[in-house]
């Protein structure tokens, strides 16, 4: 951006953000955990995921008591009695997890959701977004980092779950015997701390193997998308070294992981192991001795095995909480993305501003539709207006200023005050919505949707317009296509020429019923017979203003005027054969 | 999308060719095996020495031999441990390369694949398959894969265990097997349409996304940002309602295998009460008999559970394969050149009545025939549609004519070994593609052993001088997530690339075409450096590309209508004249 000496200017914006508090980890966390009436699923979730822990912990203890009260005296009816008790844990078990499961699952998706939702509509936020972002990286922030955010659900239930598992298993071991309880109770936390700092070295390096994966799967998508100028080039084999060397980095990295991964699975194998076998002797030293039955020592043994899980669930809890920190992080930047044109603040309107308006209708001439005024140490725009029936032509020395000067126009950079004012109004006081319903600019490489060729061209309407539709000249391929104007277009319109597609955008462009049209090139793409149809086409808009920001002669001939900025910031006007005839810069500017 | 172009694997092929893969060294194999087979017996030793801690706590014993024991635990849980590392490293080691390899080879045939093929097939389907399939892949080798063997083994050496007890306990754990199996294809038979379905939704919304990001200016011009937020949604939510779906299965299914636990549990301790009744086991034996069917619970439920997840990389990989199958080269060697009547010269291109049609299509070329003499430069001019990019697509072999031959650099284009090809033609197009790395790594596709010097020197030759000002110039991440170029610093960095290929053949399709305001005749310099010294055909989108031409040919409707220099065709005063004044009046001063 220039940046705009000007004493009447505003002071270099700064990010206005608007009133709600500021997107942050814990905010994100909170949407996707409770809003939306979702903190009853996750009630629902934790409820019957912890309910299927503390089952699942009673089974060892069942099968303990049928050991003890069946096995051991011989006993049939108790066999029966206790096996209907094992149904019964069963039952709960089974009932619970499913409630859980899909409670969980549900929150789950409809947080994701909300997240992905409101990454997209960052996104399409009318201000737009200051730093614009390649669509895969939207892709990645709306699924893999919402789903991952949303997954918090699942953490928490599983958790709370692990938890009512541990403390279940702990009731169990100190009814049964209160040394025994607390040994679990001791050695579980520091079975904890262990595994946590077995788990610092594994995160860092699946971090490493994922982001070596992601390279190379970019890598390879990147080849694949470009390989028509690949193959134009016959770097075939080039792409093939380097998506190889690539790759095997990847696996390098890729193999550090499940080295540190195994070495992590083993290490907690061998510490459970120790566990166990610590309980177990004292267990049967306990039943030699008589202070607790075989049974006892059945149970305790099982239960003991079973507190490994959820402990090692407990035990990943930091590196997932980290993950997900990580992914909100990168949900609350894209979020808090300061907008690519700033809301004035509010008191901002200086007398500067509001004067030049004021002179304009004070003189009784009638306000243009469009009037650009550019001030000192500007870019080099040149000054012009254009009023209803106006076609005006806008020759720019480059091509950078002429995306600046269309993305000016379709609100997409801020007009800096003074610079461009619409029916007398400065632009810089207009909101998004407002700016939009006076004037219409698409960028120069405006993309068609999925939909039908109607539904494209004919955006606000739905009805096809016959200047229009002659104007872009699409009537020489459009009945062609298998369905005509309703053949649905997929892909960007993939299956059309670059000619074809740039017809089309730009019979959506004539379609619009804003008063002032600004079209940026709009026949780069199209041969010179057509290009003359369409520049006889554009005379037929006596209800509008239309900008062509362009260097074909072609278009500038059917222009009322003219007007030339050059690259030292003067500027010229007439039309396109009295600047031919006076200027050799524009000649040279516009290829002749 | 046309997925079926591209074949895909049958089950069958899939296991051949991930057979051929892993059995590329049977010893390391054999030897992964083995490893994990021992640890598994490790683990089986848990429950028996438990059932023996039982026995002494049953009928009395001394503190030494319960140490003994308790030791006994711990070496076989440490040695189960180490085993298990080597045994899952091993695995990783093989599997993971045989990964790497196929990647590799799929992601070689997919680029090598003829152009038409990969448009025809769709660049979303070949995309999908070398990142989208192959990350799946590795996904479910190195997150499922280890877990599910050793839960396999698991399983299979308890079942010994329990069978060495007593024949009857490994008699009543099968008692639940008839419905595992059962619950198992029932779940996969209704959840595999499902789970498709999940994908097809998931990548219709990614698609969606894709789109209205990509075109977000244009959403917001138009003023339709809610609209394109709707149909983000409206496809999100059509996700989760099949996601839920598949969940609601999956619990079903979980519960199914909770009632087979049940009963299998049920069976162990019934047979245990009759075996022990009886007296033909320990009551250590028949706990030993409950504990192993007990810790089979975790094992059972991830092989039954990731059975599906396996199934999915298996689908990934009949992919995968696929793209390597149709990839068999149908290089007929290069032939030499027919007739004398032609000047074959290395530099020159001729084309020989050319007749091509896109399939279903009128033909876009009728019977061309051109000459393009070495170091002549030809411009073809044209209406869109008459078949300009048809022929120049025909020269550089990317589309096989139907009849007549396209001879390059006395070379056969359609039955020229790619490499043949390549030493004598490049083509810029108008599509710009700026390859994701650095600047320096872009302009090496084109040369990979060129020096830095080499690289400055061909940007400065395009009048590409602005690299200098980049934060890390040559080596300024540029693409996909680097430093954005502009379209016209895109197309110069393509013709730098075409300087440092150094073909004598060149063929531009437009090249300078998207060049708007200000930029076509900086970029008509960089295309006049780029082809000095180079035979070149030039699809010319400006008539000033043709002006400068040795040579203008005029096409209309797939066929030549006219052809000679410049100013014969004015005196002529045919198409080209006509097109000619047209496009000078615009530029007259009357």
């Amino acid at each position: 951006m220039v940046s705009m000496p000007s004493s009447s200017a505003i002071p270099s914006c700064p990010p206005g953000r608007n009133k709600q508090a500021p997107w942050k980890v814990s905010r994100l966390f909170t949407v996707a955990l409770f809003a939306n009436g979702r903190w009853k699923l996750l009630l629902a979730g934790c409820a019957g995921l912890g309910l299927h822990q503390v089952s699942e912990a009673l089974v060892p203890a069942t099968i303990g008591a049928a050991v003890d009260n069946a096995i051991q005296p011989n006993n049939f009816g108790a066999l029966l009695g206790w096996l209907g008790a094992l149904a019964v844990v069963f039952v709960v078990l089974a009932l619970s997890w499913r409630l859980g499961t899909l409670a969980t699952e549900r929150s789950f998706l409809l947080s994701s959701h909300d997240l992905r939702q409101l990454a997209v509509e960052r996104t399409l936020h009318p201000r737009g977004m200051a730093a614009r972002r390649a669509p895969g990286e939207i892709v990645a922030i709306a699924s893999s980092d919402a789903d991952r955010v949303a997954g918090l659900a699942w953490l928490i239930a599983g958790a709370l779950a692990a938890t009512a598992g541990v403390v279940t298993s702990a009731v169990t071991l100190l009814l049964i015997s209160v040394p025994l309880g607390l040994a679990v109770l001791i050695a579980t936390p520091v079975m904890l701390l262990v595994m946590r700092r077995l788990t610092k070295p594994l995160e860092d390096r699946s971090d490493v193997e994922q982001s070596t994966a992601a390279r190379a799967g970019a890598l390879a998508t990147d080849f694949i998308t470009g390989s028509r100028p690949l193959k134009g080039l016959g770097a075939e084999d080039a792409a093939v070294t380097r998506y190889r060397t690539a790759s095997r980095t990847s696996l390098v990295a890729g193999l550090r992981a499940v080295r540190s991964r195994s070495a992590y699975n083993g290490a907690s194998t061998a510490l459970s192991a120790a566990f166990l076998a610590g309980i177990a002797f004292f267990a049967a030293w306990f039943a030699v001795q008589g202070s607790i039955t075989v049974g006892q020592l059945v149970a305790v043994v099982g239960v003991t095995q079973f507190v490994q899980g959820p402990m090692t669930a407990l035990g990943f809890l930091s590196v997932e909480l980290a993950r997900k920190r990580a992914s909100a992080a990168r949900i609350a930047v894209l979020l808090a993305e300061p907008d690519a044109v700033p809301a004035p603040e509010s008191e901002e309107r200086t007398t500067a501003a509001a004067n030049p308006a004021a002179t304009l209708a004070s003189q009784g001439e009638p306000v243009p539709l469009l009037e650009l005024r550019p001030g000192s140490g500007d870019a080099a725009f040149p000054p012009f207006t254009a009023s209803a029936g106006e076609i005006v032509g806008v020759v720019l020395p480059s091509g950078t200023q002429a995306r600046l000067l269309v993305d000016t126009l379709g609100f997409r950079t801020p007009a800096p005050r003074g610079l461009v004012a619409i029916d007398g109004q400065d632009a810089a006081d207009l909101d998004p919505v407002h700016f939009r319903s006076r004037i219409f600019a698409d960028s120069h490489d405006g993309v068609l949707f999925r939909g039908s060729v109607r539904e494209n061209i004919a955006v606000a309407s739905t009805e096809l317009q016959e200047r229009a539709m002659a104007a872009a000249a699409v009537e020489d391929f459009v009945p062609q296509l298998p369905g005509g104007t309703e053949t649905i277009l997929t892909g960007h319109g993939q299956s059309l020429s670059g000619g074809q597609r740039q017809r089309l955008v730009l019979g959506r462009s004539l379609h619009q019923q804003q008063p002032v049209l600004v079209l940026h090139d709009p026949t780069t793409a199209v041969d010179t017979a057509t290009e003359a149809v369409i520049a006889d086409g554009l005379r037929n808009f006596p209800d509008k203003a239309l900008v062509l920001v362009t260097t074909s002669p072609t278009l500038l001939a059917v222009c009322h005027r003219v007007v030339v900025g050059g690259a030292d910031g003067t500027s010229e006007t007439g039309t396109h054969r009295e600047l031919l005839a006076t200027s050799p810069d524009y000649r040279e500017v516009v290829g002749s | 999308m046309s997925a079926d172009i591209l074949p895909i694997a049958t089950p069958r092929e899939t296991r051949k060719a991930m057979w051929r893969l892993l059995a590329q060294r049977p010893g390391r194999l054999a030897l992964t095996i083995i490893v994990l087979l021992a640890a598994s017996c490790c683990g089986l030793a848990a429950p028996a020495i438990l059932g023996i801690m039982v026995n002494i706590a049953a009928s009395g014993g001394d503190v030494m031999s319960l140490l003994w024991l308790a030791i006994g635990l711990l070496v076989a849980g440490g040695l189960g441990a180490l085993l298990g590392i080597m045994g899952q490293n091993l695995l990783a080691r093989i599997c993971e390369e045989a990964l790497a390899g196929l990647r590799e080879e799929v992601f070689a045939a997919a680029v090598r694949k003829p152009l038409a093929k990969l448009e025809k097939a769709g660049i979303g389907d070949v995309v999908a398959r070398v990142s989208g399939d192959v990350e799946a892949v590795s996904e479910a080798i190195s997150g499922v894969l280890p877990a599910f063997t050793s839960a396999a083994f698991t399983i299979a050496v308890t079942l010994l265990g329990l069978g060495v007890i007593d024949w009857r306990f490994a008699v009543a754990v099968l008692i639940a097997a008839p419905l595992q199996i059962f619950t198992l294809r029932w779940f996969l038979k209704r959840t595999a349409p499902i789970y498709r379905t999940v994908r097809i939704t998931e990548a219709n919304r990614t698609e969606q996304i894709i789109e209205t990001v990509h075109g977000s200016p244009s959403v917001l011009a138009l003023g339709i940002g809610s609209r394109h937020a709707d149909l983000v949604a409206a496809a999100s939510q059509e996700n989760i309602g099949h996601a839920l779906k598949g969940v609601n299965y999956l619990t079903r299914f979980y519960n199914r295998l909770n009632l087979a636990e049940l009963i299998g549990l049920s069976a162990v301790l019934v047979v245990g009460f009759w075996l022990h009744a009886e007296g033909a086991v320990t009551i250590g034996a028949a706990t030993a008999a409950a504990l192993y069917f007990y810790r089979l619970f975790d094992p059972i439920g991830l092989v039954l559970g990731q059975f599906d997840e396996l199934q999915k990389a298996a689908a990934g990989l009949g992919r995968m394969f696929g793209l390597t199958m149709s990839a068999a080269p149908t290089t007929v060697p290069a032939m030499a050149p027919l007739t004398d009547a032609v000047p074959l010269n290395a530099a020159g291109v001729v084309l020989d009545e050319v007749t091509f049609a896109y399939p279903g299509q009128r033909p876009a070329l009728h019977g061309v025939s051109l000459t393009v003499r070495p170091g002549e430069r030809v411009a073809i001019v044209g209406t869109s549609g008459a078949g300009k990019t048809t022929l120049a697509k025909v020269i550089m072999g990317l589309e096989h004519p139907q009849s007549g031959t396209a001879w390059v650099g006395g070379v056969d284009s359609a039955a020229a070994p790619p490499s043949d090809l390549h030493e004598r033609i490049a083509m810029v197009s108008q599509e710009v593609h700026v390859f994701s790395g650095t600047l320096a790594e872009d302009l090496l596709l084109a040369k990979p052993d060129a020096s830095p010097g080499e690289l400055a020197h061909a940007l400065h030759a395009v009048g590409a001088s602005w690299f200098e000002t980049l934060d890390d110039g040559l080596e300024t991440p540029v693409g996909a997530g680097g430093h954005q170029l502009t379209p016209e610093q895109a197309q110069q960095l393509a013709l730098a690339r075409l300087m440092l290929k150094d073909p004598p053949i060149a063929v531009l399709d437009e090249a300078t075409a998207e060049a708007g305001t200000g930029s076509a005749t900086m970029l008509d310099q960089a295309a006049e450096a780029a082809l000095a010294g180079r035979t070149s055909v030039v699809i010319a989108h400006r008539l000033s590309q043709a002006a400068t031409a040795d040579t203008v040919v005029v096409m209309e409707h797939g066929r030549i209508v006219e052809s000679g220099s410049h100013a014969e065709l004015l005196v002529n005063g045919g198409r080209y004249a006509h097109l000619w004044e047209a496009w000078n009046s615009s530029l007259s001063r009357n």
